[in-house]
């Protein structure tokens, strides 16, 4: 990106975030309520005159829907008229609805766990993991058939079916423990990376020498740790030093900013970043400045996070 | 590297965490009232872990997994779940729940009370009788209504009409052509060829998708799309230009990052390019990736 247009782009994407409300086409709405409103007429009847006039009220406002001029008003005739159909079906099921409950419907599961089994079948070939797939294959494939024909076998085709299902999920999650402790160490190694730079910052950062022995105990004690649910203990630990700091939003910001102008000067140092745009940065960090002096904390926020990324695309 | 090493270190040590935000989510209303949601999420990589609030605690076949189709550990309590996430900076979870559907008499009512904008996949035979909100987009997709939904309280009541012409199709927007096969079978009556469909179908994905792409003929150019669609938004054509020159794919994060827009105001971007034909979408490490359409694909 040009650095020149950097501050006028980043404004504006300020202000952009409440960008125009998108509702569906008018169209499409129409159709919606339309559905509602001949399902409506099936039901409806001289009993209920109430309902009757309800139909009426959304009919009409189902027509405006297609005659309004913006989007915002159709928006507005499509829930005055859906809310005048719930309404005419509450009054018509009300009175005379033969009381149903929720059926288990067997086609449903059986598409639930193939969904499942696909799903954990695309994890297990990651971890090579196998699984008597033929097997789970042929019962899946039965109860369809089952299904189609009405067998009561069913229901059990598929508990078999979801069993064996399990068992996957099973070895699959035996195969994901052993690497989650690799995955956790290397995360402890990159969080040790942090603190050890936080506890080089701290006089900076104007940390309490508490603080930073309790700094210097966790990072100590995360270097000893290998299994994951102690590395997530430590680790969280860190919020409690977080809170213990007592900072304020603003001197969040001004601390994060404070981070940023310093990577900006590095890279305007080493070439990394031309004049043009260094100029161009430095006026939106006066603009943050302000924006966090005046407690426009989300605009500043929004800011930083914009800067942060075009310094780290500049960095690519 | 001077991000990990100094902001990084800014926003795990100093700056309160992050919650993670959702990128995607599609929810499937099955005809017996549970849901399929899918969500993609991007955790907060300062945290080792991710909690998720669930809308309800009576879920089945969770499956939570990162990048490289890692698969997380998981513990619940209650409604919320907890992912050892660790350096993964994606999140893919899946599960079906009882929890958002009730009953009253014949009228069902899908309730729920989302973050960010979804897309909501009707069963077949559903009538929606009643909608709290204005949807971002509705469609049907093999009778079905489908809703892009914006994020906050959602109320829809339904009434089951057995009597339509799709009483027991199924369709799911999770991508997966399997459930299709599968109900397709059940209700055609070839059930028995879907598992041979099936296997030869996962056996050979690689060289299909080999296949395809040496196959792939060249993306329209973007004068030939305007003239094509003269009314295309100046800002989604600026999309399209940028595809363009990207080589005719690119990834939406990608999109977010040279637009600057917000991540829902590209999101409807892409589908707006999608739903004209322009642009198909698919998923990359768990990510949307933004493909033209080429000159050999009709642009409706």
């Amino acid at each position: 990106m040009n650095g020149a247009v950097l501050p006028i782009v980043l404004c504006a994407a300020v202000t952009m975030t409440a960008a125009l409300a998108d509702y569906a086409d008018p169209s499409d709405l129409y159709k919606l309520a339309l559905q509602a409103q001949l399902e409506l007429e099936i039901h409806v009847s001289q009993h209920h005159p109430d309902a009757v006039a309800l139909l009426a009220l959304g009919t009409n406002h189902t027509t405006l829907i297609l005659n309004s001029t913006d989007p915002e008003d159709a928006g507005a005739h499509f829930l005055a008229a859906m809310d005048a159909f719930n309404a005419a079906f509450a009054i018509i099921y009300d009175d005379d609805a033969p009381a149903e409950t929720i059926e288990p419907d067997l086609l449903s599961d059986l598409t639930r766990l193939v969904n499942h089994y696909t799903l954990l079948q695309d994890v297990a070939s990651r971890y090579g993991v196998d699984a008597d797939y033929d097997r789970i294959d042929e019962l899946l494939s039965t109860a369809a058939t089952q299904i189609r024909e009405d067998d009561e076998e069913a229901a059990d085709t598929i508990d078999t079916a979801r069993q064996l299902v399990d068992i996957l999920l099973e070895r699959v999650g035996i195969a994901a423990a052993e690497e989650d402790r690799i995955r956790a160490q290397k995360y402890s190694l990159w969080y040790q990376e942090q603190l050890d730079r936080l506890i080089s910052e701290a006089k900076r950062l104007d940390i309490s020498d508490t603080t930073l022995e309790n700094l210097r105990d966790i990072r100590m004690r995360l270097a000893d740790a290998s299994e994951p649910s102690v590395i997530i203990s430590i680790i969280e630990e860190v919020e409690d030093v977080r809170d213990s700091l007592d900072l304020g939003h603003g001197d969040r910001l001004k601390l994060w900013m404070l981070y940023l102008e310093d990577t900006v000067t590095l890279f305007w140092e080493d070439g990394r970043m031309s004049d043009r745009q260094h100029n161009a940065v430095t006026s939106t960090l006066n603009r943050i400045h302000s924006l966090v002096s005046a407690e426009m904390f989300d605009e500043a926020s929004e800011l930083l996070v914009h800067v942060e990324q075009w310094l780290f695309d500049l960095d690519k | 590297m001077w991000r990990s090493a100094v902001v990084l270190l800014m926003m795990s040590i100093l700056w309160p965490t992050a919650h993670g935000s959702v990128l995607e989510m599609d929810l499937v209303v099955y005809p017996d009232g549970m849901t399929h949601v899918s969500a993609i999420l991007e955790p907060d990589p300062q945290s080792p872990v991710f909690q998720l609030d669930l809308p309800g605690d009576d879920v089945d076949n969770f499956v939570a997994t990162g990048r490289d189709n890692v698969l997380l550990s998981s513990s619940f309590d209650g409604s919320v779940v907890t992912l050892d996430t660790f350096d993964s900076d994606i999140l893919r979870i899946e599960y079906d729940i009882h929890d958002l559907v009730s009953k009253d008499g014949r009228i069902w009512t899908f309730t729920f009370d989302a973050a960010d904008q979804f897309t909501l996949l009707m069963p077949p035979q559903a009538i929606i009788v009643g909608l709290s909100t204005i949807p971002l987009d509705a469609d049907t997709l093999q009778g079905a209504n489908r809703l892009d939904l914006p994020g906050g309280m959602v109320e829809i009541n339904y009434i089951l009409e057995m009597s339509g012409p799709a009483t027991t199709e199924l369709a799911d927007t999770t991508g997966d052509i399997l459930t299709g096969v599968v109900i397709a079978s059940a209700v055609a009556g070839v059930a028995t060829a879907f598992v041979i469909m099936y296997r030869r179908r996962m056996a050979a994905t690689e060289q299909v998708a080999m296949v395809q792409e040496s196959l792939r003929p060249e993306p329209s150019t973007p004068e030939e799309i305007f003239l094509q669609i003269p009314d295309m938004r100046d800002d989604d054509k600026d999309i399209v230009r940028y595809i363009a020159e990207s080589g005719g794919e690119v990834m939406e994060r990608d999109l977010r990052n040279k637009f600057l827009m917000p991540r829902t105001t590209m999101w409807r971007a892409v589908k707006r390019l999608e739903r004209l034909g322009v642009v198909d979408v698919s998923k990359h490490d768990a990510q949307n990736l933004v493909r033209m359409r080429s000159h050999s694909e009709d642009l409706s």
